[in-house]
């Protein structure tokens, strides 16, 4: 049941499965605290093509599509 | 001996920087407001150390700019204090065990600490000290809260006891959390629960257009206030008085007169018309264009220390990219609005060489900055809404097209948005006003005399005729083109360097409105003023700047002339 941040509905939980693309936006991901095994929450996405938002520990980022559907993830049911 | 002041983007290095050398450098609520190293004094009982404010890193392997400047700050450095954010620790750390890697004495700080027990959080710092193996201090940067104990600790630093392979780097950090912190709860705050308001996909953009709002009418407003109500009067009252005895004294005319008092009108001194350096040259700066300054930067301040400002990165993202931008290019863009210098210095935060450039010169040719907005609205007022509307309304549609030209003429890239939305927190009232003070304090050193360098050389120029002769060579442009008077050249000319004291000396030409729209919208997009085109020589590099250059006069010429067509056509 894996998908990507872009996929999930605002508010989901979700944990981190692996980051796909180069190396460096993994790195620049790491370090906004998104690595796998970490947990987020899909905030909000903004209209018209616009950033998504998640939150990990607490802590809120904003992500391009482009990011967000590099990052997958595998829901979190609770 | 050199002490660093390292950590993550927006952990509070400047505020403590700020604290323990008693300089002040600009902290704001965001990832990037230091791009470049700082140094000052830290003074401890018996000797001086030099304490440098690194840039903000998030790792030692360099993802961008700032991250470079750092990993080849930590070479020269002889101590590190590592400036963590508390609330935050396991992110934090990662740059802390790379640190401690290096084998430099260290010292950790772990600041925003009463933001951490706040949320909840109990730190053990003596276990904390033991893991690591160098010395822990909790600090509160903004209110000053254990500094002097940090300063007393800096002297323990020692190399750190904790080793670790690179693969095992996240299993240490989430162990060495797991042992020192304990979360007694964590239930959502108002400021989460704003944090996803100001974020809303719909919700968002109308509490960011309201924000802007409010904002711009702060400023007109309250800048109308103490320009009129209170530096006007004090002017009159006490400044008048003394330049007229000083016209009296030099007997109302000759050299020395012009220069200093300038032309008398209707044998009065008139402030904004006279000319002088005495008169025009010091109501200009003071009394017309501070207090805007001033209101602008309270509010962007406020903004700032909010943690306002990526939001809005975040909102204006999906406009930014049509024209070749991302979102967080509205930070250089606000910034500008104040004074274009600070604003491309900010251009720095964006990654790409394409982004810096399109940012940059749509900075310089479309955004004016508050000194200019000042005049430009004063010189506007009897032109109504067509004039102002007429100006902006201008700009605005100039900043849209040129970006989007821009944007596919332009080599390169623009990458996404990735930013970090900081904690919205409460101004710290004492060191916001430090900061707007210290704004005030460099518009007033930066301005002023370039205003009175401009003031001396009008005249002296109009002395000896060159502006009159290049009038002559230039009219068919000035006159034919653009349709104003011949003499709006010398406005042009002083534009260069000052573009407040050339707005103000289209006052005195009796222009139309049409003429006031064209002379207004030429004079902000033809050319930057000098300290601007010094920091995008420094930013952009000659080629690029020349580049920019050949586009300002392009569109000068263009809109200029196009503008002065279109407003007869529509008989103004």
């Amino acid at each position: 049941m894996e998908k990507t941040v872009l996929d999930m509905k605002n508010g989901e939980k979700a944990e981190v499965a692996a980051i796909e693309g180069g190396c460096m936006l993994g790195m620049r991901l790491e370090a906004l605290g998104i690595r796998s095994g970490k947990q987020v929450t899909r905030i909000s996405r903004q209209l018209l093509g616009g950033p998504v938002i998640v939150a990990i520990d607490g802590r809120q980022t904003a992500l391009g599509r482009g990011t967000a559907s590099k990052i997958r993830v595998v829901p979190l049911h609770c | 001996m050199r002490v660093l002041l390292m950590g993550n983007p927006n952990v509070g290095k400047s505020a403590l920087f700020s604290r323990l050398t008693g300089t002040h450098v600009v902290a704001a609520n965001y990832s990037g407001t230091t791009m470049e190293f700082t140094r000052g004094k830290l003074k401890l009982p018996g000797k001086t150390l030099e304490l440098i404010d690194v840039p903000g890193a998030n790792t030692l392997d360099p993802t961008n700019k700032a991250e470079e400047v750092a990993v080849k700050m930590v070479a020269e450095g002889d101590l590190i204090v590592n400036v963590v954010d508390a609330t935050n620790l396991e992110r934090n750390l990662k740059l802390t065990l790379q640190l401690l890697q290096t084998g430099k004495p260290m010292l950790v700080v772990l600041n925003m600490w009463d933001e951490a027990l706040e949320h909840g959080m109990d730190i053990d710092v003596a276990a904390l000290e033991q893991r690591l193996g160098v010395p822990v201090a909790t600090t509160c940067a903004l209110s000053g809260e254990g500094i002097k104990t940090l300063a007393g600790k800096i002297e323990q630093a020692r190399p750190g006891s904790v080793r670790f392979d690179d693969e095992d780097l996240w299993s240490v950090i989430g162990d060495i959390v797991e042992q020192v912190q304990k979360i007694r709860h964590r239930h959502p705050s108002v400021g989460q629960a704003l944090s996803h308001a100001t974020v809303h996909p719909v919700i968002g953009p109308f509490i960011g257009v309201l924000f802007l709002f409010l904002s711009f009418a702060f400023v007109a407003y309250v800048g109308d206030w103490l320009h009129e109500e209170v530096l006007e009067e004090l002017f009159e009252f006490i400044w008048l008085p003394v330049t007229e005895w000083i016209s009296a004294f030099l007997g109302g005319t000759g050299f020395m007169h012009s220069v200093l008092i300038g032309e008398l009108i209707e044998g009065e001194i008139d402030f904004e018309l006279s000319f002088g350096l005495l008169t025009t040259g010091l109501f200009i700066p003071i009394a017309v264009v501070l207090p805007f300054v001033f209101c602008f930067y309270f509010v962007l301040s406020v903004l700032e220390d909010v943690g306002y400002l990526p939001r809005l990165g975040v909102l204006v993202d999906t406009i930014m990219h049509r024209l070749g931008l991302h979102g967080l290019s509205i930070v250089p863009m606000m910034l500008g609005l104040g004074c274009n210098v600070p604003g491309a210095m900010a251009g720095r935060i964006l990654e790409t060489r394409k982004e810096r450039f399109i940012a940059m010169t749509l900075l310089s040719i479309c955004v004016p900055c508050m000194a200019q907005l000042a005049m430009v609205a004063g010189l506007l007022g009897p032109a109504g809404v067509v004039g102002f509307g007429g100006v902006f309304g201008t700009l605005f549609v100039l900043w849209i097209v040129l970006g989007v030209l821009m944007k596919r003429f332009i080599k390169g890239e623009t990458p996404e948005i990735l930013v970090d939305m900081p904690p919205y927190r409460l101004p710290y009232w004492k060191g916001l006003f430090k900061k707007v003070y210290m704004r005030m304090r460099g518009f007033i050193k930066e301005a002023l005399p370039y205003v009175l360098l401009g003031v001396l050389i009008v005249n002296f120029l109009y002395a000896l005729g060159v502006i009159q002769f290049i009038g002559h060579v230039f009219a068919p442009v000035v006159t034919t083109l653009f349709g104003l008077p011949q003499e709006a050249i010398g406005a042009l000319v002083v534009g260069f360097l000052r573009k407040d004291v050339a707005v103000g000396m289209l006052a005195p030409l009796g222009l139309n409105v049409r003429q006031l729209i064209v002379a207004s919208v030429v004079l902000v997009v033809y050319f930057p003023c000098v300290a601007t085109f010094v920091v995008l020589f420094k930013e952009l590099g000659i080629k690029d700047l020349f580049k920019a250059t050949l586009l300002m006069v392009v569109v000068a010429l263009l809109l200029g002339g196009g503008l002065n067509l279109l407003l007869r056509v529509v008989g103004l």
